[in-house]
């Protein structure tokens, strides 16, 4: 036995541990800081005791959010592949995809991430796919997982995103540094239903969609403020990450919203609500140039409500107005909240 | 050997009782057959052990995560321990008369570290990459400890590790690893072959079926058989070569992984559905011809290697060898489009016939030489033929119950002529 040869052998292990938490570290102290938003928490969300699976909303990416050069991808379903997101602000020191190519973009933060597919990232149809930025984990103590998931909110709970502090590498390499709880919760509470579809009969008379309540809370532990416009203008129908197709709203009542902005402040944990009744013609949408219900849509499709303050609001400096954008739970036009 | 000389000692005291030998004879008898000088096998295997278990207690406790912890005091705590434990070992080392065992289970102490530190700086971290990345990591570290030591062990831990990377990947992302198959035959066989260590040559040779097996399942499941089937032939026929090698301790890991797979494959084959399958195999999936090549390439060497080797005058073996023949000469008509229309039936036959040509070849070998267990084996092969062909052949009760009556009755006289085997050597006795 050669102890030098030994000797290198174990000095290599060691340099392999060095290189991967020097390269981290080097990230850590030195990257770019951006805040991400997780997704709103579907069932599917699994908690394995000792870590956390976060899914972030830029994760999700359209395919008409893709650079030409990768066009075909989405199509293809291929894995694995590399690719870059670009990285905007969206208020609230957060930051949102603007658009994925193949090249790590010229200027301004970027994440490198490889796309994934498949049950386990939950592939659910070809209007998106999933890219995996190697953040999607949160270490933390053996049942701490729990109180995460409790403060993140389940089915019918009081939603509260995690806001992940990431420091962004030169060559768009994330590492997680921490995490915040978003100022702003909500929750999507089921009202009326409509009653049950036969494909084989004429559809029935009255409202084929369902009524929501929607609740935004303060849950700082500092008054901040809210708006709203015209009939619930700041709240919008948005299909989710995965529909294959997308309905335009069909009605214009919001467009001249601006000038019916209401603030609300809100002290800590006050809460407001709304009802929506999606049966509304403010809540149509655009099926084969037509203006319908969502309930009298085809297929199985899937909404979210949208939150996001109008850009005409104003709010006093003790209660600061929330600036960004919240996104529901996922339903569908039967009311069914996922 | 031990228990032989247990037996010879319990012997010698009955017939110094006896008055058939006196003490200086007996003395003198038991100095012909010296105790094997102690190679610290055990204590090897057994701080290896010790060291594994503790190295996932560690493991298990930086799974915990205990966030009191300073992430500098998590870093001190994984590289420290990783050099105390290898610069520990290297300095037992260094001492005159140091024990091989604690030196062996220190390095392997520290090679288990090394993965719980992959995994460590990624949990500090909160990495969340494609994890059979970090199994094929930890393999290469304990593959280099293998060869700088060298040590067997440190090979087996290596191997234990690739066959569960490969297996990952196929299973669970549905990927065809192909370094997997390529690291055993160019990290580990070499060292089988410089150690000359059947052991880790046996656990070599299963783990590269195992993970060729899986690479090209994940490419096209239907040349997973016909290559397997190649691949040991090549192994059958190279184990047979092996005693006029300079490893001739090679023939038993050999033949017996390759014995296996060769039966293993042509019982699957003697199904008609799967005999089938051999015309479909398309070589357009990427990497596969590099496969077939190889094995190819294999049996090529492993014939060469037998021609020259005074193995085939044994008895049997020329059974054995032509049955194996008929086998990969379906095999290879059955790739290369050879095989005539209704050739499933073909090789259906031609693969029961080899089953049950390995199963009498069993049974009349280990009654000659009076081993049960080749017997057992032997009946246990004619056995599940005659259940295979009871379940997709004979769909008459008439025939199925002549099948069992067969079968019994072969099994009848196959306990028969073992019998008198046993009873011919014990009149034989001078």
């Amino acid at each position: 036995v050669s102890p030098l040869w030994v000797a290198l052998a174990a000095a290599a292990q060691l340099l392999v541990l060095a290189g991967m938490a020097g390269e981290r570290e080097w990230i850590y102290r030195g990257g770019r800081v951006v805040y991400l938003r997780t997704a709103p928490v579907d069932p599917r969300d699994l908690f394995r005791g000792d870590f956390v699976r976060l899914h972030y909303e830029v994760n999700s990416v359209r395919r008409e959010d893709l650079d030409a050069t990768l066009g075909t991808l989405a199509a293809d379903r291929r894995r694995h592949e590399v690719v870059y997101t670009r990285l905007r602000p969206a208020g609230e020191g957060l930051y949102e995809a603007a658009g994925t190519s193949a090249a790590p973009p010229g200027d301004g933060p970027f994440l490198r991430g490889r796309t994934e597919h498949g049950w386990r990232m939950g592939w659910r149809g070809t209007g998106h796919f999933f890219v995996k930025y190697g953040i999607e984990q949160l270490f933390v103590e053996q049942g701490r997982g729990l109180d995460i998931e409790k403060r993140r909110g389940g089915r019918g709970d009081l939603q509260v995103p995690m806001e992940v502090e990431v420091a962004v590498g030169s060559g768009g390499t994330a590492v997680i540094r921490g995490y915040r709880w978003s100022r702003l919760g909500i929750t999507l509470g089921g009202g009326r239903r409509p009653p049950p579809r036969n494909r084989n009969a004429p559809p029935p008379e009255g409202p084929l969609s369902p009524k929501l309540r929607v609740t935004l809370a303060n849950t700082s532990d500092a008054p901040l403020s809210v708006a709203d416009a015209g009939e619930h203008c700041a709240f919008q129908l948005v299909a989710v990450e995965w529909a294959t197709t997308r309905h335009a709203p069909a009605s214009r009542a919001c467009a001249g919203a601006p000038d019916t902005v209401r603030t609300l402040a809100l002290a800590p944990g006050e809460s407001y609500s709304v009802e929506l009744d999606l049966s509304d013609a403010r809540w149509h949408v655009l099926d084969k140039d037509k203006p319908v219900e969502i309930g009298a849509l085809t297929g199985f499709p899937q909404f979210r409500i949208e939150y996001r303050v109008p850009e005409a609001a104003s709010a006093p400096a003790e209660a600061p107005l929330w600036r960004g954008r919240m996104l529901s739970q996922a339903f569908n036009a039967t009311g069914v909240i996922d | 050997l031990s228990k032989h000389l247990e037996w010879l000692k319990q012997e010698l005291a009955q017939w110094r009782a006896e008055g058939l030998v006196d003490e200086a004879l007996a003395r003198r008898i038991l100095a012909r057959y010296p105790v094997a000088a102690e190679r610290g096998w055990g204590r090897v295997i057994f701080s290896a052990i010790g060291a594994i278990l503790v190295g996932l207690g560690v493991i298990l406790f930086f799974a915990y995560n205990w966030q009191d912890l300073p992430k500098a005091a998590k870093l001190a705590l994984v590289f420290g321990a990783l050099a105390l434990t290898h610069g520990a070992a290297l300095g037992v080392a260094r001492r005159p008369g140091a024990s091989r065992a604690l030196v062996e289970g220190l390095h392997v102490l520290g090679t288990m570290l090394f993965g719980a530190g992959i995994w460590l700086v990624a949990q500090i971290y909160h990495i969340d990459e494609h994890y059979p990345n970090a199994f094929l990591v930890w393999s290469l570290g304990a593959l280099a400890m293998a060869w700088a030591m060298p040590s067997v062990v440190q090979a087996m831990l290596a191997l234990f590790l690739v066959a569960f990377w490969a297996g990952v990947e196929v299973f669970e992302f549905d990927a065809a690893v192909h370094g997997a198959p390529l690291l055993v035959v160019l990290g580990v066989l070499p060292l089988a072959w410089w150690r000359r260590s059947p052991s880790l040559l046996f656990v070599a040779l299963a783990v590269l079926f195992l993970v060729t097996a899986f690479a090209v399942a994940g490419v096209h499941a239907k040349a997973v058989l016909p290559l397997l089937f190649l691949m040991a032939a090549a192994a059958l026929v190279a184990g047979t070569a092996a005693p006029g090698t300079p490893f001739p301790a090679a023939r038993g890991p050999l033949r017996a992984v390759g014995l296996l797979v060769v039966l293993g494959c042509s019982y699957l084959l003697s199904f008609r559905d799967l005999a089938e399958l051999l015309a479909r195999v398309d070589f357009s999936g990427p990497g596969l011809v590099v496969y077939f090549l190889a094995a190819g390439a294999a049996l090529a060497v492993a014939l060469f290697m037998l021609a020259r080797s005074p193995a085939l005058r044994e008895r049997y073996r020329a059974l054995e060898l032509s049955l194996l023949a008929c086998g990969l000469a379906v095999v290879l008509a059955g790739l290369f489009g050879g095989l005539p229309k209704g050739g499933g039936w073909l090789a259906l036959l031609v693969f029961n016939v080899l089953v049950l040509g390995y199963a009498a070849r069993m049974i009349l070998e280990g009654s000659e030489q009076l081993r049960p267990k080749l017997v057992g084996l032997g009946c246990l092969l004619f056995a599940m033929i005659a259940i295979g062909r009871y379940a997709d052949l004979f769909t008459s009760l008439l025939m199925r119950s002549a099948v069992f009556v067969a079968l019994g009755v072969a099994l009848f006289l196959v306990g028969n002529y073992y019998a008198r085997s046993r009873r011919r050597a014990q009149e034989a006795r001078p």
